[in-house]
């Protein structure tokens, strides 16, 4: 079932909340809305559970506006930041209760509730009380009560922030393999930037209420439209600086301590002024460049963070501080005090227009 | 040896409340209950007997006032239970200030002695009182109804002051179901009212039963309300208790009564808890068991 959303806004007082939305997913697509804390997402989750009435805009279900129906008689299957199981029900009956508001008799019911734990592999729990089971477990009840009603739209509210972080990593692949199985259009809410691109086909990232890019994971990470995005996403080193020219598919931008480096060129790069330059942790070597389209700086090492998999560098360098992310495999000696050289390739220099922070 | 030794420290004060304010005069009074005294002389005349229980339980009089307890307490505990179930209901649904100013309210008659609501009340139920003098003026009725010394009043008086033992076990109750938890059973199509049958009614149980149980207790063991308010007409084991010792002063047949008073109340609460665990859940008697390990998914 496809979901649009036109120019969805949602007031409280004079907060907007969400201000000014539309998208649209096509059946079966699975969009993440992705932001900080208070970006509105939640609201926004909550405008097409039912849960929260709009202020204006239309939100479209199919061919029927669903924005002034009552959340009981939308179709919509949600999953709970906190699972929300119903404690005095055993994993059955909570899930016998959708199909129970839908007048479908217990003995109709056995089988539908027996494929959705199948899907979640939970057949053996089924007599299990929530608070018997873990909390991967409880999620995953969670996510078969949704769908055991076969709603038209699925919405998971943070799906997996309640986990510690080595249940999150098995939970991630578990519920990618559920969602791919069920193919229901589905909307995720989160502020994870990994679950957002991993279980997701098109990513939303929100800001204040509004919508700053919305496209394909890679897309996204690789081709940021926006100041917030670029370093929302990831982690950026960013420098202000002057676009002094466009050389083909590169742009020559100049730093305020003289020196000049390219970065990529795309259709929205303007022709000169001042712009923002982000350069991710992880693309920067160190070493010395090596190719014609390579920026360079070298610095002093400040910091140096061990982290197990990988390896943080605080680098201060003539443009300013600069982090540098290194994975295990990059072996290099280099401690605090050292002057290292650091480069990365024009081609990870992303180029935004727009002056200082 | 040592473990003992602290556990009786500790348990001790509460022990020694106990024995002295609650185990003590109750033992007093059951061997007061089997005396029988020469009312004129006071003078024991006999140290064993039933006559007391004898006396009670033959006397359709007295069967009668223990039966009239009974159900002026049931009836004050369900009614307290119908006013204060939706009051609690809000209350739970609220924040600060909102929720502060309804607790005041529901708590306002703790705040109150009774000698003043009982008085509210007169002036509200008496024969020229503002019930009556209105539907008079209204032209509905010609001659008072008479409000006050009735079962009704009784109950009104016992509502009226135990009403926030009863809001509060239920709002507690109530506190603790998640909004998620309703909302997810609003997302799965149920409507006000099943929302209400199916999730939030069973889980609050707990505080109905809790609260129940002290409505019941207190309203029982009421002696001013239902002397003020019920008068000589609507009597109660308490007010039959205090006429013996005070007026009759026939200790051992009051303390028969007050001993079968608190049969009553027993037998009462041990039914509300029956029920209460009948109507549980299980999953909630039993939420003291121990969560399954995490990560044994």
């Amino acid at each position: 079932m496809h979901l649009t959303l036109s120019s969805v806004t949602k007031h409280y007082g004079d907060v907007r909340a969400v201000n000014d939305v539309s998208f649209s997913l096509t059946s079966g697509e699975r969009l993440s809305l992705l932001g900080p804390s208070g970006c509105g997402k939640t609201t926004l989750l909550n405008a097409i559970a039912g849960f929260a009435e709009i202020s204006s805009g239309t939100i479209r279900m199919g061919d029927a506006d669903i924005s002034r129906i009552p959340p009981f008689k939308r179709n919509i299957g949600i999953v709970f930041q906190n699972y929300a199981l119903f404690p005095h029900l055993d994993v059955e009956e909570n899930l016998y209760f959708g199909l129970k508001m839908r007048g479908v008799s217990r003995r109709d019911a056995r089988q539908a509730i027996g494929e959705a734990l199948e899907i979640v592999r939970l057949e053996p729990f089924r007599a299990r009380y929530p608070h018997q089971l873990s909390g991967g477990q409880q999620q995953r009840v969670a996510v078969a009560r949704a769908i055991v009603i076969r709603p038209q739209i699925l919405l998971l509210d943070e799906p997996l922030s309640n986990l510690d972080a080595k249940l999150r990593h098995e939970m991630r692949t578990d519920l990618l393999r559920i969602l791919d199985d069920l193919s229901i259009t589905t909307i995720m809410v989160t502020h994870d930037q990994a679950e957002a691109l991993s279980l997701s086909h098109r990513v939303a990232v929100l800001n204040q209420g509004a919508i700053e890019q919305i496209d394909e994971p890679e897309a996204l990470y690789e081709r940021p439209a926006t100041h917030f995005v670029a370093g929302f996403l990831g982690e950026s080193n960013r420098f202000a600086a002057n676009l002094t020219g466009i050389d083909g598919s590169f742009a020559k931008i100049a730093l305020p301590n003289g020196g000049e480096w390219r970065g990529r060129a795309t259709g929205s790069t303007p022709d000169g002024g001042p712009v923002q330059v982000f350069v991710r942790t992880e693309r920067i070597g160190i070493g010395p460049s090596d190719g014609a389209g390579d920026n360079g700086i070298s610095g002093t090492v400040r910091t140096v963070i061990y982290l197990g998999e990988e390896r943080r560098l605080v680098v201060d360098t003539a443009a300013g501080e600069i982090v540098v992310k290194l994975s295990a495999r990059d072996r290099l000696g280099s401690g605090v005090g050292d002057t290292v050289s650091l480069c990365w390739s024009a081609q990870d220099t992303i180029i935004l227009p727009g002056g200082g922070r | 040896m040592n473990k003992i030794v602290q556990k009786v420290a500790v348990a001790a004060p509460v022990c020694a409340v106990f024995l002295l304010f609650f185990v003590l005069p109750v033992a007093l009074m059951l061997s007061a209950s089997f005396e029988r005294i020469d009312t004129l002389t006071l003078e024991v005349v006999e140290r064993f007997t039933f006559a007391q229980y004898f006396k009670f339980l033959t006397d359709s009089f007295y069967l009668r006032i223990l039966l009239n307890t009974l159900w002026i307490s049931a009836g004050t505990t369900l009614v307290s239970l119908l006013v204060g179930y939706p009051v609690a209901l809000h209350m739970s649904r609220l924040e600060g200030l909102s929720r502060q100013i309804i607790l005041i309210i529901v708590l306002s008659p703790l705040l109150i002695s009774h000698a003043v609501l009982n008085f509210g009340w007169l002036i509200v139920l008496n024969s020229n009182g503002l019930v009556n003098s209105t539907l008079r003026s209204a032209g509905l009725i010609q001659t008072p109804l008479p409000l006050l010394h009735t079962a009704l009043a009784v109950i009104l008086g016992l509502v009226h002051s135990h009403l926030p033992f009863i809001v509060l076990p239920i709002e507690n109750a109530l506190r603790s179901v998640r909004p998620e938890v309703s909302r997810a059973a609003v997302s799965l199509g149920a409507n006000s009212f099943r929302l209400f049958r199916y999730v939030t009614l069973p889980l609050s149980i707990k505080g109905i039963v809790t609260g129940s149980v002290i409505v019941f207790s207190l309203s029982a063991s009421s002696f001013v309300i239902p002397v003020v308010l019920g008068g000589v007409r609507v009597r109660t084991m308490a007010s039959v208790a205090f006429e013996e010792v005070m007026l009759n002063l026939n200790a051992p047949f009051a303390a028969a009564v007050s001993l079968l008073l608190l049969a009553m109340t027993t037998i009462a609460v041990a039914a509300l808890g029956w029920i209460g665990r009948k109507l549980q859940p299980p999953a909630l008697v039993q939420q003291a068991a121990k969560p399954a390990s995490e990560g044994a998914a």
